[in-house]
């Protein structure tokens, strides 16, 4: 054996335990994460499953613990993440794809970019506030559906640009070579190439930014959200013309967080249950959400390849 | 032996190409030795020195051998191009003419083997001097091209070509006499025609020469100098 | 001084400084072989040929950098000019300008004219707009780039953006562009397959195709093969060669050998200028300059 093989014997020894060392500490933490996320679900589970009857989704909201429901909750929230969508989506995706494919690359662009990635970071009770100014008192649109679904439009837009932008870019530059090179416009790269292979990465981050909106208090306590609602808001379609209405825009309304928020500032030991049963059915909106972002993601990473 | 100041990327390039002029070049350094040594022996009647000159070229077929199997590598393995190309091409087209100068000075040591008493009475006929003067020049000849292409001298291979004109006048000036002397003297006659051959081998080697400063020209320039009057031909 | 690179002719001297010919002419082509002579190369009887292209004085400037240099040539119509030279010496700048592909990049200008005949016009002129140019010369890049749609649908392209709605017309333009491509055989019965599933020498036929569906005059080509192995390699030269019969190739390439194998023109490019231009027989067996010289031996740095 050569004098200087042991060396290197010892020295690989060394780093190859440094390897294990980290490997072990990694796997650790990473088992406390899912730890804890499991004993919050378990926890909630244990309080809250015997409540989750057919009757607690279809029940309004009761001063007796055992007969109150999330009826209204659910559909406000559902109705809610309609607006929330619908604003967020054409506006983000628009402003994403004129970031990356239109704007020029200046001072003032960049600006723009910064502040984009700034708005993320805002705490959401300050689009509460600003929704309150603005939308309420200003534009009258009152304590509404409508409402609710701006602020948490504009709270997720951030979120909608910037997974826009990281779509589109995920999209070759050879890709769009290939399509400039055979005569097409801007608008036709971007038509035809650049929005339709990056839609996947487009619609996973509207979803993630959907399912963060969902589980929103602050901003829609500030609005002026009631916590007691005993009916529902007007039907969007109905069977006599002109079939669709948009009355249930403008109605008040709950949603399943502040549901929650108001069982559990009940004295009664039974509304904790139906508020850990609400909490249930919002923790398996927000994975079943999340889910269907990762499935989105994987089908596209199937389907398109470079 | 190179128009460029620089080597190549790849060292080993230069190496072989390197290698390939040197075997090149040892070769027509041979070929020379053993033009000078036949015509020596040709002068002395000398049978054992012409068997020592047949046996020599032995060795030249060898070399010939050698240098055509490294320019098949270079050319397959480094695919030179420009000035390497040139040179590649021109030394494959050398060894071919210096093998074939190798073979005539063959002929040349041969006759002294062919005649009954190896050649002695050759001296005693009356051109073998200005035979020997056309070897000489032919000799001189011979090394200057060798040198010129050595030294890829233009001017040299320009005066080298231009004097070939001389040797071929030279020749056909001795194989008038052989011929005039073969009628005087019958008896002389088996000698006489071997002389005739090797007149025409000398002038062969001349024209062999002739070639190899042509190679230079084309090494050099990238400019082909053969045939001359086809090429006129062609285009009138 | 504008310098102006023709087609070399051996009974000419080798004289760069030259007067351009600034109308395109059609000019005898006279080619003498390397090691011999062939007396019917020696006739100018050869097959003479019309200029497609003419690039006069061509500036290119991006970012401050001027990138080309008073670039000067001439493109023969049905002919390969290869462009080579050394990593960013210019010649996919070079390559580029001809479909204005630099214009989708800010911070880019032209100074300078690249005159595409027989209409005489000039590609650079800023009342062209370059998404004319574009459908006029195709371009194939170097890694095979098809679009993540079915094989049918990347050739349909071109004709779609071009405004061709007529369902009959369009088959029959894709086969068309298939069979040109010498790809229709491998894939008349999976037209409706991604084109990614494609092996890379397909792919890159299949851009081909895409290219030539919309029949340009020109067609680009930058560094076609170089993420290829040599089989599909061989196919692409041999497919370059059969196209040059219809359209006029431009090919940037690295591969000395395959600049041999396809061109009839190439140009030299060191440091953004045109150093040399001429048949490719005879720049590489003689070029006339040092630095092509240096080059195409593999002499440089």
């Amino acid at each position: 054996m050569e004098p200087g093989t042991h060396d290197l014997r010892v020295l690989i020894g060394r780093q190859r335990l440094c390897d294990v060392l980290f490997e072990g500490l990694g796997a650790f933490m990473l088992l406390m994460s899912l730890f804890i996320l499991a004993a919050l679900f378990i926890n909630l589970a244990i309080e809250g499953l015997a409540r989750l009857q057919p009757d607690f989704f279809l029940d309004f909201p009761s001063r007796r613990a055992g007969q109150a429901g999330i009826l209204s909750a659910w559909v406000g929230s559902v109705l809610v993440m309609l607006v929330t969508a619908a604003a967020a989506l054409p506006v983000g995706v628009a402003a994403g794809i004129w970031l990356e494919e239109y704007a020029p690359k200046n001072w003032l662009t960049d600006v723009v970019e910064i502040n984009v990635t700034n708005l993320a970071g805002v705490p959401s009770i300050i689009y509460g506030l600003l929704a309150l100014g603005l939308l309420v008192h200003q534009f009258r649109l009152g304590e509404s559906i409508l409402t609710a679904g701006l602020t948490l439009g504009m709270m997720i837009l951030p979120v909608v640009i910037v997974s826009t932008r990281e779509a589109i870019r995920a999209v070759p530059q050879t890709i769009r070579e290939a399509a400039y090179g055979l005569g097409a416009s801007r608008w036709r790269v971007t038509r035809d190439h650049v929005l339709p292979y990056s839609v996947a990465g487009i619609l996973t981050g509207v979803i993630i930014g959907l399912s963060r909106a969902i589980g929103e208090t602050a901003p829609i306590i500030t609005i002026g959200a009631l916590t007691f609602i005993a009916f529902l808001p007007p039907a969007p379609v109905s069977a006599v013309p002109p079939f669709i209405n948009f009355e249930w825009l403008s109605s008040p309304f709950t949603v399943l967080p502040i549901q929650m928020f108001n069982w559990i500032s009940r004295p009664d030991p039974a509304f904790q249950s139906n508020a850990a049963a609400a909490g249930l059915v919002l923790v398996i909106l927000t994975l079943f959400m999340n889910a269907m972002a990762i499935w989105l993601r994987y089908r596209a990473r199937k389907r398109i390849k470079w | 032996m190179s128009t460029t100041d620089s080597g190549h990327t790849v060292k080993k390039f230069d190496e072989e190409l390197a290698s390939l002029r040197g075997v090149v070049l040892r070769m027509g350094g041979l070929v020379e030795e053993q033009l000078r040594r036949a015509l020596k022996v040709l002068a002395d009647g000398d049978a054992e020195g012409a068997l020592d000159v047949i046996k020599g070229d032995l060795e030249i077929d060898l070399i010939e051998l050698r240098s055509d199997q490294e320019i098949a590598q270079l050319l397959a393995r480094r695919s030179p191009l420009g000035v390497d190309l040139r040179t590649v091409l021109m030394l494959s087209k050398s060894v071919t003419d210096i093998e074939r100068i190798g073979d005539e000075t063959k002929k040349v040591a041969r006759i002294c083997v062919r005649l009954p008493d190896n050649g002695r009475e050759l001296r005693t006929l009356p051109y073998m001097h200005e035979m020997q003067v056309l070897g000489e020049m032919v000799s001189r000849q011979l090394a200057g091209a060798l040198d010129a292409l050595a030294r890829l001298d233009l001017a040299r291979a320009d005066e080298i070509r231009r004097n070939d004109d001389a040797v071929d006048a030279a020749c056909n000036s001795l194989l008038d006499h052989i011929a005039g002397h073969m009628q005087e003297a019958p008896h002389t006659i088996p000698a006489a025609v071997l002389l005739l051959f090797a007149t025409r081998a000398l002038e062969r080697i001349g024209d062999h020469t002739k070639n190899l400063t042509q190679y230079a020209v084309y090494l050099v320039e990238g400019r082909d100098v053969r045939h001359r009057k086809a090429v006129r031909a062609a285009r009138a | 001084m504008v310098r102006h690179f023709h087609i070399d002719n051996p009974t000419m001297k080798n004289d760069s400084s030259t007067a351009g010919v600034h109308i395109p002419s059609a000019r005898a082509i006279e080619s003498v072989g390397a090691g011999g002579f062939r007396s019917d190369l020696l006739r100018s009887t050869s097959k003479s040929s019309a200029i497609k292209a003419e690039v006069r004085g061509l500036d290119f400037h991006y970012g401050g950098f001027r990138a080309l240099k008073d670039v000067s040539m001439q493109v023969q119509a049905n002919e390969v000019t290869a462009l080579i030279g050394p990593s960013g010496c210019g010649k996919s700048t070079f390559l580029r300008c001809f479909n204005r592909m630099h214009d989708l990049y800010p911070g880019s200008r032209y100074d300078g004219e690249i005159r595409l005949y027989p209409d005489d016009v000039n590609l650079l002129a800023p009342d062209i707009d370059p998404v004319e140019t574009r459908i006029r010369i195709g371009m194939v890049f170097q890694k095979p780039n098809p679009f993540p749609k079915s094989i049918f649908e990347n050739v349909a392209y071109g004709l779609r953006i071009t405004g061709e709605k007529r369902r009959q017309v369009i088959h029959e333009k894709v086969e068309k562009a298939l069979r040109d491509a010498a790809l229709w055989d491998e894939v008349k019965d999976r037209l409706h397959q991604p084109a990614t599933s494609l092996s890379g020498g397909q792919q890159q036929r299949l851009c081909i195709a895409r290219t030539l569906a919309t029949e340009p005059e020109i067609v680009l080509f930058d560094e076609p093969t170089s993420a290829l192995d040599p089989i599909a390699t061989a196919s692409i030269e041999e497919l370059i060669i059969e196209l040059k019969e219809r359209v006029t190739i431009l090919i940037v390439t690295h591969n000395m050998q395959q600049a041999g194998r396809v061109s009839r023109y190439t140009a030299f490019m060191y440091l953004g200028e045109l150093v040399e231009f001429g048949e490719t027989s005879r720049i590489f067996t003689r070029p006339a300059k040092r630095e092509t010289e240096n080059y195409i031996t593999g002499r440089f740095g």
